[in-house]
């Protein structure tokens, strides 16, 4: 404000040579009402309201102005200062400094030394200001309005830049309408990202990406995806184990006894269940995947083997009438099949001893044997057992005459 | 007592082909397409009729099958793209002696079980890369997807 005084002051002395005049009361609050003169013949400071000082005859003195001089000498360029006072002194533009935060980081603070070495501003605080022109007014908070107004294209420009330079993870929608969930670990911590839209940079720093750049940034690949997902998703091909309905009679079970699905028990038909060692999702094979997966293994099967069984006269290894007919459906079922490879084996029941037995259940495998290398029938391999007693088809006690007992079975296969 | 004898030679020679390592446990029944039988080391087309041993590594090319028949009537097949390693067979039933373990690397396959399974369910068991099954059923399927 001693500023805007002086320079009235200025103008006093250019309007009129012959006094100097301090106006009564100052416009403005806490102006200074202080006047320096230096002339020939010296200098000479007024410091009252009010008074007058002639600077012609009467050197360094001063009186006491009355109101009609005044009104006449000045009245009309008071009237207009007060006039101009009235409707607002125009702000005078600073060179500033401002201290701002970002959410990227810290706050930090600013030092601000004056290149004449009689200024030092510490900023510490955020939107806190000083002047950098000269004037040594103590920093003060600026409003967002007035940064804003200075500083608004040049803050946009840096919220472009850090956004399109920052690397960030997003959680979008997914074509299908639905979302997840995105469980992000860094440095700072771990972030859970749960809302479409939201995003978090790789430093682990928030962000917040705006609609329109992340349709800038993952445009592209939104596409690609949907595109995708509209000509359909190859189908995932699992590891799995499976059990099914049997020709051989009760299914059973499996189990997993190691890995992901340990423990596992399949036990209904077409119960499956993934063995890929990341999963133990248990599903039922349907008829359109066994196909797949099992339509070659399964017509590649080989005949089912067969057991058919011969029996004997007690301590006999003589065939009877009605073995001589089963040996027609024996010869039949090697001839179907591919390399057929037959295992005749021979039991006795418990009369008499192992030795007796075994001699006798070998005798019986033989006899069979000879019927059917007699027949002519190809055959990759015959192999010939003999269990004497061991292997009742009946349990009984020693030394006990049994039929069942007394036979030979013969699988073909 | 020479027939006794006579019995007892015999027998020793039935179990020698019973149990000699290179003593066929059962033979390929269909074949499709390039599959391959590898036994001790010498790999050799497989044709019907081709022995397999313990120890043979069963192989199917592209499009290629491959069914074989145990001793103790345990089926197996494979579809394409399948190995498989028979790597314990034993099947000596009045002995009480009763193992089928096979390997499953890749591919898949089609089990029907035989005799081992029917007189001791807990002998059957198939490996896969992630982990062994027990095979206490009478159908059972595996399918290895390869890494």
């Amino acid at each position: 404000m001693r500023f805007a005084a002086s320079l009235l002051v200025f103008g006093l002395l250019t309007a009129c040579s012959s006094q100097i005049v301090v106006i009564p009361g100052a416009p403005l609050e806490g102006a200074s009402t202080s006047v320096n003169v230096q002339s020939e013949k010296g200098d000479y400071t007024l410091n009252e309201q009010g008074y007058g000082f002639y600077t012609g005859f009467v050197p360094n003195t001063r009186y006491r102005v009355d109101e009609a001089d005044l009104k006449r000498d000045f009245g009309p360029s008071i009237d207009s200062m007060q006039e101009i006072i009235a409707a607002g002194l125009p702000e005078i533009p600073h060179s500033y400094v401002v201290l701002l935060h970002h959410k990227s980081g810290p706050l930090g603070s600013l030092l601000f030394d004056s290149a004449d070495g009689s200024m030092h501003h510490l900023l510490d605080q955020p939107a806190q200001a000083a002047f950098i022109d000269g004037y040594p007014d103590k920093p003060k908070p600026v409003d967002g309005g007035q940064l804003q107004r200075d500083f608004g294209p040049a803050l946009a420009a840096l919220r472009d830049t850090l956004k399109t330079q920052r690397s960030y993870l997003m959680l979008l929608e997914s074509p299908d309408g639905s979302a997840s969930k995105v469980l992000f670990h860094a440095r700072q911590g771990a972030t859970l990202l749960e809302n479409v839209g939201e995003s978090i940079t790789l430093d682990g720093l928030p962000h917040d990406a705006e609609q329109t750049l992340a349709e800038t940034d993952f445009g592209a690949s939104k596409e690609a995806t949907k595109k995708i997902l509209d000509d359909g998703l190859p189908k995932l091909s699992h590891s799995y184990a499976a059990i099914m309905e049997s020709p051989l009679g009760p299914i059973g079970e499996a189990e997993i006894l190691e890995g992901q699905a340990m423990g596992v028990i399949l036990d209904q038909p077409g119960q499956a269940v993934i063995i890929d060692g990341y999963s133990n999702k248990i599903f039922t094979l349907d008829e359109a995947q066994y196909q797949r997966d099992f339509g070659a293994s399964a017509e590649a099967m080989p005949p089912l083997p067969v057991t058919l069984t011969l029996y004997f006269k007690s301590g006999s290894a003589k065939l009877t009438k009605d073995t001589l007919a089963i040996m027609q459906v024996i010869l039949e079922e090697i001839r179907k099949r591919p390399a057929a490879d037959i295992t005749i084996s021979g039991f006795t029941d418990t009369v008499k001893s192992d030795q007796y037995n075994n001699q006798l259940s070998l005798q019986r495998s033989e006899a069979v044997a000879a019927l059917i290398r007699k027949s002519g029938v190809p055959l990759q391999e015959i192999s010939i057992a003999a269990y004497g007693k061991d292997l009742l088809a009946i349990q009984t006690p020693d030394n006990t005459a049994e039929e069942m007992n007394r036979r030979v079975e013969i699988s073909i296969r | 007592m020479r027939k006794n004898l006579f019995f007892a030679v015999l027998l020793f020679l039935i179990s020698l082909s019973v149990f000699a390592d290179s003593a066929p446990i059962g033979y390929v029944k269909t074949v499709k397409g390039e599959a391959f039988v590898v036994n001790e080391g010498k790999s050799i087309r497989a044709v019907v009729a081709t022995p397999i041993i313990e120890g043979s590594i069963l192989k199917t090319g592209n499009n290629a099958s491959l069914g074989i028949t145990f001793k103790d009537n345990t089926v197996m097949s494979f579809g394409p793209n399948t190995e498989l390693t028979v790597d314990e067979y034993l099947y000596s039933p009045n002995k009480g002696k009763l193992k089928l373990a096979a390997s499953l690397a890749k591919g898949t396959l089609s089990y029907l079980s035989g005799a081992i399974a029917k007189i001791k369910p807990e002998a059957v068991s198939v490996k896969t890369p992630t982990g062994t099954i027990g095979v206490r059923g009478t159908h059972f399927l595996v399918r290895v997807e390869p890494d």
